[in-house]
């Protein structure tokens, strides 16, 4: 963390609590983030300006912290603070929204997808902040306490949204075409697994893996998210959580989603590598 | 039935959960397995978040950024057409002025060059405005509209002066509280106000 943040103990400021309750009680900011804001509250407006804009802001102001000043501007609400904090806290978003970058020729339209979810994340959040400077928006607390939860959230709405009207651009996949194994394809989802830590494991080569699950039709999505999951796909037992079971569906129609789902990342990877 | 709000709670629930592994997706499905699908989604993009934020360096290009900021703008409280005629002093007049002081716990002189805008603008300290502002019935912003407004010295109190009346300049808060005849204990408080608003 930058030095110039200091801890709330040093604070002379007082960081306004939010209003938004969960289960009778008021939501609380981690420490972390409360102790950034005492400590950015103590800050010039010189102080203030530079630590914001400088390249590295996120290592030392979090998302969480920087939305707290968006919503309750500092220096009498000096409308070039605002601006600075306005421009960073979009960047945030930005960031906070990934549009994995993917290199197969002739599939344009599902990066589209990725940067339409982007544009309605934004325009989401966006709206979000202007009704609160009308009226105080509770949604936007949860974002003070976990700004990346919060755009993840904006994020699984829009591609839900957006993904329904863009299933005629899926890509068809015949079944005759796809009852052969892909390890090829399990071995590349075992690297972007938690548990995963070999040498294949290298940003670029996740990314790769991410951005094919990514483009995805949701239901075949799915399956490979509980797949990553090591969830099984039939039951054996009545205790054990299924993929059957979570989905609500056939043990056939699961098992022909995995199989179309493996057949694309076999596709898509192969390309990706080509 | 599940009614949204409840709906968005389990799912900024599951959001804010420190791990999302197999144990807590299969807890939250368990217990919510109309969501199923909403939750498998959800932990689709937070595998995403975990890997990709903050991985693009520099600035990511942001072409509506003029027009966001122009709603932004406007959402925005808007200085109401009466602000700047706002007189804060207006209801406290003789008696009441000196009540005002008193209940600010300021000398009646000090008052008395805040409401002739004697005082450069911008060295109010922060909390002097939002206490006059409270005792005044106005707001902080009316208030330092008020003092931003050029200086009205009443040139009558000058005018049997041997010299020509004209305005003085402005001096700083602080000044004003280090020329001003107060108890110590007042003198004090207000000069560390002064010190808080100069390190802003």
């Amino acid at each position: 963390m930058n030095a110039k943040i200091q801890t709330r103990d040093d604070s002379t400021g007082q960081v306004e609590p939010l209003r938004k309750r969960q289960d009778g009680d008021l939501y609380a900011r981690p420490a972390a983030i409360e102790d950034a804001i005492a400590g950015v509250m103590r800050l010039t407006k010189a102080e203030f300006i530079h630590l914001i804009e400088a390249e590295d802001s996120a290592d030392s102001v979090p998302s969480e912290c920087l939305l707290y000043f968006v919503r309750r501007p500092p220096f009498a609400a000096d409308q070039a603070v605002l601006r600075v904090l306005f421009t960073a806290i979009r960047q945030r978003v930005l960031k906070a929204v990934p549009v994995p970058k993917r290199h197969i020729a002739g599939k344009k339209a599902e990066n589209a997808i990725d940067l339409d979810i982007r544009d309605a994340v934004l325009g989401k959040f966006e709206e979000m902040l202007c009704k609160d400077r009308q009226e105080y928006v509770e949604r936007l607390d949860f974002f003070e306490c976990r700004f990346n939860a919060g755009v993840a959230r904006l994020r699984s709405t829009a591609r839900r949204d957006i993904c329904k009207d863009a299933t005629h651009l899926t890509p068809l996949v015949h079944d005759n075409e796809s009852d052969e194994p892909h390890p090829e394809v399990e071995r590349a989802l075992s690297c972007i697994t938690d548990s995963f830590d070999g040498p294949e494991a290298d940003f670029l080569y996740r990314s790769k893996i991410h951005a094919a699950i990514s483009s995805l039709p949701l239901d075949q999505r799915r399956v490979v998210e509980l797949f990553l999951k090591d969830i099984p796909i039939d039951p054996q037992g009545t205790d054990t959580m299924t993929m059957v079971k979570i989905l609500g569906c056939c043990e056939k129609t699961v098992r022909n989603r995995l199989k179309r789902a493996f057949a694309r990342l076999a596709e898509l990877l192969k390309e990706e590598n080509a | 039935m599940m009614t949204p709000i409840d709906k968005d709670a389990v799912l900024d629930a599951f959001a804010a959960e420190p791990v999302h592994d197999r144990n807590t997706l299969e807890r939250y499905v368990s217990e919510y397995p109309e969501l199923a699908e909403e939750l498998i989604d959800l932990a689709a993009e937070l595998r995403l978040s975990a890997e990709f934020t903050g991985a693009e360096e520099g600035a990511i290009s942001d072409p509506k950024l003029e027009t966001a900021w122009e709603n932004f703008l406007a959402a925005g409280p808007k200085p109401s057409v009466t602000t700047a005629a706002v007189d804060p002093f207006a209801r406290f007049k003789g008696g009441a002025f000196a009540t005002l002081a008193g209940k600010l716990d300021v000398p009646r002189s000090l008052l008395t060059a805040v409401r002739d805008r004697l005082v450069v603008p911008s060295s109010v300290p922060s909390g002097f405005v939002r206490r006059f502002a409270e005792a005044t019935g106005t707001t902080v912003e009316a208030v330092r509209v008020y003092l931003a407004q050029d200086s009205q010295a009443p040139l009558g109190l000058a005018f049997k002066s041997d010299q020509k009346p004209s305005q003085q300049g402005r001096v700083t808060f602080r000044q004003l509280v280090e020329n001003t005849e107060m108890g110590e204990s007042q003198r004090l408080f207000l000069l560390r106000e002064c010190e808080e608003h100069e390190l802003t």
